[in-house]
C-alpha cells in the first residue's frame, strides 16, 4: 500500500451491509440477465455485456447518486455508492484512499457472483457497472481491473482514477480481452 | 385519415394492429428483453421505405446478412454504422499508443530528455461524438423512417440527461419532417425513470414481452400508448419464422 494511504473516513472505516434491498436486486438481476441474453443473442460479442453494464450503472448514478452533489470528488462519490447501491444490493466493499485522483476497492462479498455461476461473466458485468457509476461523475476517469472473482470467491479488486492516462484509457478494451465467454455454453446452462 | 397519412411498419399484420401504420411525425419507442427477438423486428421495419438505419451494436454488413437470411431486399437504407466506427476509434487508439511505444524504443535518451516526458508523450484525442453524430444525421435527414437500433448504446456512453436532450431534438426533426422515427431499446437496464422518461417523450410504445409457460416460451407484442388513438392499444401474440415477425392472434384492449 501507498504510504500516503488512508482509509476514507465513511462510518469508522466499517463496511456495513444491510439486508439487500428487493428492489435495487431485483433491479440488478434483471440487468444481468439482459446482459447475458443480449450476448446470447449477440453470438458471444463481449462488447454487448460491457455496454449493457455501463448502461445500467449510469442509470443508477442517475437514479441514486446523482442528486447528492454538484462537484464531485472521490470522498463524495464513495459515500452514495456504498450507501445507496452497495449496502442496499448486499455488496461488501472497502474503498482506500491512495491520493486525492486515486481509489482502491476490494469488493469481498457480493450477491451476484453467490447467485450465478459464471464467475467471469460476474466479473465483466460488476466493472461495467462500476465504470458507468464512475464515469458519470468523472468522464475523464477510468478504472482498471486488479483481479477478478473466481466461482468460489467474490474478491474483485479496482483502481479507481480520475484523471485516466492514455494507458488507462485502453483498460476496457483489455478487460474485455481477458474474458472469454462462450455464448453457446452459457445458452445452454440458461435453457 | 387517408394511407399517405401512415407509414408502413413493414409488417403487414403490425400495420393492421396499428389501423394502417405509424401515423407521420410519431416517435415510437420499441421496448424489448434479449429473447423477443427485438433485433429482428428493427430490421424487419428497414424492408419497407426510405430507411436511414443506425446500426451501434451490428455492423451494416452484418445487418444486410441478417435481412438476406430472411430474404428481405430492402429497396433503400441508409446506414450511419456506429459499431463499424466504434471499433475502428478503439483500434485506431490502440494502434496510436503501439506507435507510440515503437517510436520511443527507436529514441535514444538524450532525445528523449529533449522531448521532455517523463512518461507517455501527450496523444491527441480525437474520439467520435457518437450523440453529435446521431443528432445532427437526423436533423439533415432526408428519409421519412429512422430507425435507431439501438439506444443502449448511447446510454452506456453518455449520461441520460444528453440522450433525453438528443431524443428531444430528433423528435422535433421528425415531426417536421412527418417521416416515422423509431427508437430500439432494452427493457430493465436503464432504470424505471428513465423507461417511463422515454415513454412519456415517444407518441407510440411497442412493447415485445417473452413469457415463459412451462416448457414453452409465448411472445406477446403489445401497443402500450399511442397518442391520440387510443383505441389502437391493443396485443398480439407473435412468432418469428422465416419470413420474419408474424402477428397471430390480436386483441384489443380498448
Amino acid at each position: 500500500m501507498d504510504k500516503q494511504s488512508k482509509e476514507i473516513d465513511l462510518r469508522d472505516d466499517a463496511v456495513c451491509v444491510m439486508r439487500p434491498d428487493e428492489v435495487l436486486s431485483k433491479r440488478r438481476e434483471i440487468a444481468f440477465n439482459v446482459a447475458k441474453g443480449k450476448l446470447i443473442d449477440s453470438g458471444g460479442k463481449i462488447e454487448t455485456v460491457m455496454q449493457t453494464a455501463e448502461a445500467f450503472g449510469r442509470g443508477l448514478f442517475e437514479d441514486f447518486i446523482k442528486k447528492e452533489s454538484e462537484y464531485w470528488t472521490m470522498e463524495k462519490w464513495v459515500k452514495p455508492v456504498v450507501e445507496n447501491i452497495f449496502n442496499p444490493m448486499g455488496t461488501a466493499v472497502n474503498f482506500t484512499k491512495l491520493t486525492d485522483r486515486k481509489l482502491k476497492s476490494l469488493v469481498f462479498k457480493w450477491p451476484l457472483q453467490e447467485e450465478s455461476s459464471e464467475a467471469d461473466m460476474a466479473s465483466l458485468f460488476t466493472y461495467g457497472f462500476l465504470r458507468g457509476m464512475f464515469l458519470s461523475a468523472f468522464p475523464d476517469g477510468e478504472i482498471l481491473m486488479e483481479s477478478a472473482m473466481t466461482k468460489d470467491s467474490p474478491m474483485i479488486e479496482f483502481t479507481f482514477k480520475i484523471r485516466a492516462t492514455d494507458e488507462d484509457k485502453l483498460e476496457r478494451e483489455r478487460v474485455k480481452k481477458i474474458f472469454n465467454i462462450d455464448a453457446k455454453n452459457l445458452k445452454n446452462k440458461n435453457d | 385519415m387517408t394511407d399517405n397519412e401512415f407509414i408502413s411498419t413493414g409488417i403487414e399484420k403490425l400495420d393492421k394492429l396499428l389501423e394502417g401504420g405509424i401515423p407521420r411525425g410519431f416517435t415510437t419507442l420499441i421496448l424489448g428483453t434479449p429473447g423477443s427477438s427485438i433485433e429482428i423486428l428493427s430490421k424487419q421495419l428497414a424492408t419497407v421505405g426510405d430507411v436511414l438505419y443506425f446500426t451501434t451494436e451490428e455492423t451494416k454488413d452484418e445487418v444486410l446478412e441478417t435481412m438476406g437470411r430472411f430474404g428481405w431486399n430492402p429497396p433503400e437504407i441508409n446506414f450511419i454504422d456506429m459499431a463499424s466506427k466504434y471499433s475502428q476509434s478503439v483500434l485506431t487508439g490502440e494502434q496510436k499508443r503501439v506507435s507510440i511505444y515503437e517510436q520511443r524504443s527507436k529514441l535514444k535518451l538524450k532525445e528523449l530528455i529533449k522531448i521532455g516526458s517523463s512518461g507517455m508523450p501527450p496523444t491527441t484525442k480525437g474520439e467520435e461524438d457518437f450523440l453529435a453524430i446521431l443528432s445532427n444525421k437526423i436533423k439533415t435527414a432526408a428519409s421519412k423512417k429512422i430507425i435507431i437500433n439501438s439506444l443502449d448504446f448511447f446510454l452506456s456512453q453518455y449520461s441520460q440527461d444528453e440522450v433525453i436532450r438528443t431524443i428531444h431534438a430528433a423528435k422535433i426533426s421528425n415531426l417536421q419532417n412527418r417521416g416515422a422515427l423509431f427508437i430500439i431499446m432494452t427493457r430493465g437496464i436503464h432504470g424505471d425513470v428513465f423507461e417511463r422518461k422515454m415513454e412519456g417523450i415517444a407518441d407510440c410504445v411497442l412493447e415485445l414481452e417473452v413469457l415463459q409457460k412451462g416448457s414453452t416460451f409465448e411472445r406477446f407484442l403489445s401497443v402500450k400508448k399511442m397518442r391520440n388513438y387510443a383505441k389502437k392499444i391493443g396485443i398480439a401474440r407473435y412468432a418469428i419464422d422465416s419470413d420474419g415477425f408474424v402477428l397471430e392472434m390480436i386483441e384489443r384492449i380498448m
